[in-house]
């Protein structure tokens, strides 16, 4: 006979991926690092790739349901199915 | 290529609005620039570890009932308190564990061979509700089951009524009704009342003669219909053939009856009634037939086609209240019944003669 059980909406989240923001004084980019075990189970960071608008697309999905779909910042940053960034100027 | 997010300088001043304007993603991407290219080589600068993060995070959405029921099972020594280790700490994985543990300490192993039940502790009746249904400070251990177990009783009627003609029916009352106060059975009783259904529905037809119907009542023992065995005869006659083959299936058969009265089928609310109220009779956990490909068995197979058209309720459905000791304590005694019922009828199962094959786990 198998257990089951089902209360409320339970999650299990598990560490996934690393963002590294670099930046000097202007400019700044991003790399995606994923998160390995090693064999006595301390995690690693994986060598990094560039950072997708695809890929915050997903987090910013995930996030939270109060952010307005698509709106990556509160000053002017959309991003929009064609791939593009619209910037509006309050 | 790595994203260049130049676009959002950090002192940037507000301008007034002006429309939008449409830029590339890929706009001030340094060409030919990686990330692995930025950083040191060999000189002492790796990627840092994250010794000692955690890995994981559990949401646990409703812990205002599932930690006062793990609390309980502890209190109530109902599981042991080691698995939240096994649990990682997990409430949710602690009351899953704590019923598998409860399962297997009434008889896990042996009910697995023929049955294929599934126990869940649950918030919501309905499994396939968008939203969890908040019912209160209550939950429901319910049991369910995707396909019946079978049993072909002729073999063991005939050998039963060889020593008393009102034996077989005595049998059949002891094993069947101990067992169908906790889980449907399907028998004779429920093929005759599909078998009259049918009938009823071909009687405005034109060409009603032209339909065939299973022959429930053919396919009965005569014995079943004579009395059974009132207690004081059955006790005399048991004494005398306890050794014997006959003796043994009588024995498992009673005992079967005194594990199913050691508890009573909770009452189901109103409420419960009416969250239930399109959902169609339960899967049957056993199918009793009298000889294989019989009439009852032809009613099941036809039964079985529509028996999933909208879900079926559970076969049981326990209510418990996880702040409740006494609401937990009984809960989990009348689970414990059950499970020991069904693995006292795998036991009994197994000894009838023409039931070697249908187990679904060696």
């Amino acid at each position: 006979m198998e257990a089951r059980v089902r209360i409320g909406g339970n999650r299990n989240f598990t560490l996934k991926y690393a963002v590294m923001i670099y930046t000097d004084t202007s400019t700044a980019f991003a790399t995606l690092h994923e998160v390995r075990v090693d064999s006595e189970g301390s995690p690693y960071l994986a060598p990094g790739r560039s950072l997708t608008t695809a890929f915050l697309r997903r987090l910013s999905q995930g996030l939270a349901r109060f952010i307005r779909e698509g709106q990556l910042s509160e000053e002017f940053l959309y991003e929009r199915d064609n791939g593009r960034i619209v910037e509006e100027f309050g | 290529m790595p994203y260049s997010a130049g676009s959002f300088p950090a002192n940037r001043p507000l301008r007034p609005s002006r429309g939008t304007r449409v830029r590339p993603v890929a706009f001030n991407t340094t060409p030919g620039l990686v990330a692995t290219q930025l950083m040191g080589n060999n000189n002492g600068l790796t990627l840092p570890r994250l010794n000692g993060i955690p890995v994981e995070h559990h949401l646990v959405v409703d812990a205002q009932r599932a930690i006062p029921l793990a609390t309980n099972l502890v209190r109530l020594h109902i599981a042991p308190a080691e698995l939240w280790n096994e649990a990682r700490r997990d409430p949710i994985a602690y009351i899953q564990l704590a019923l598998a543990h409860w399962i297997e300490s009434h008889g896990g192993e042996a009910i697995r061979r023929r049955f294929t039940y599934c126990a869940t502790l649950t918030s919501c009746l309905d499994e396939f509700a968008q939203e969890d249904k908040q019912n209160g400070n209550r939950l429901y251990l319910t049991l369910d089951t995707e396909s019946a177990g079978y049993v072909v009783l002729g073999p063991t009627l005939e050998l039963l009524e060889a020593i008393d003609r009102r034996l077989p029916h005595t049998f059949f009352n002891l094993f069947v009704g101990g067992l169908s106060k906790w889980i449907r059975v399907y028998d004779y009783r429920d093929a005759e009342e599909r078998a009259e259904m049918y009938r009823e529905m071909s009687e405005g037809e034109p060409n009603a003669e032209e339909y065939e119907f299973p022959d429930v009542a053919g396919c009965l023992p005569a014995s079943m219909k004579e009395e059974p065995l009132g207690e004081g005869d059955l006790s005399r006659l048991r004494a005398t053939i306890a050794a014997t083959p006959a003796g043994q299936l009588l024995g498992h058969a009673v005992e079967i009856e005194r594990i199913s009265n050691q508890a009573e089928r909770p009452t189901l609310s109103d409420d419960v009634r009416a969250e239930l109220s399109d959902a169609n009779p339960p899967v049957p956990g056993l199918l009793a037939v009298f000889s294989i490909s019989d009439a009852v068995e032809a009613c099941f197979e036809e039964e079985a086609q529509y028996a999933l058209e909208t879900p079926p309720e559970p076969n049981l459905i326990i209510p418990i209240k996880p702040d409740d000791a006494r609401s937990v304590r009984a809960a989990f005694h009348i689970f414990g019944t059950v499970c020991d019922v069904l693995a006292a009828s795998v036991r009994l199962l197994e000894m009838m003669p023409g039931n070697s094959e249908w187990v679904v786990s060696p």
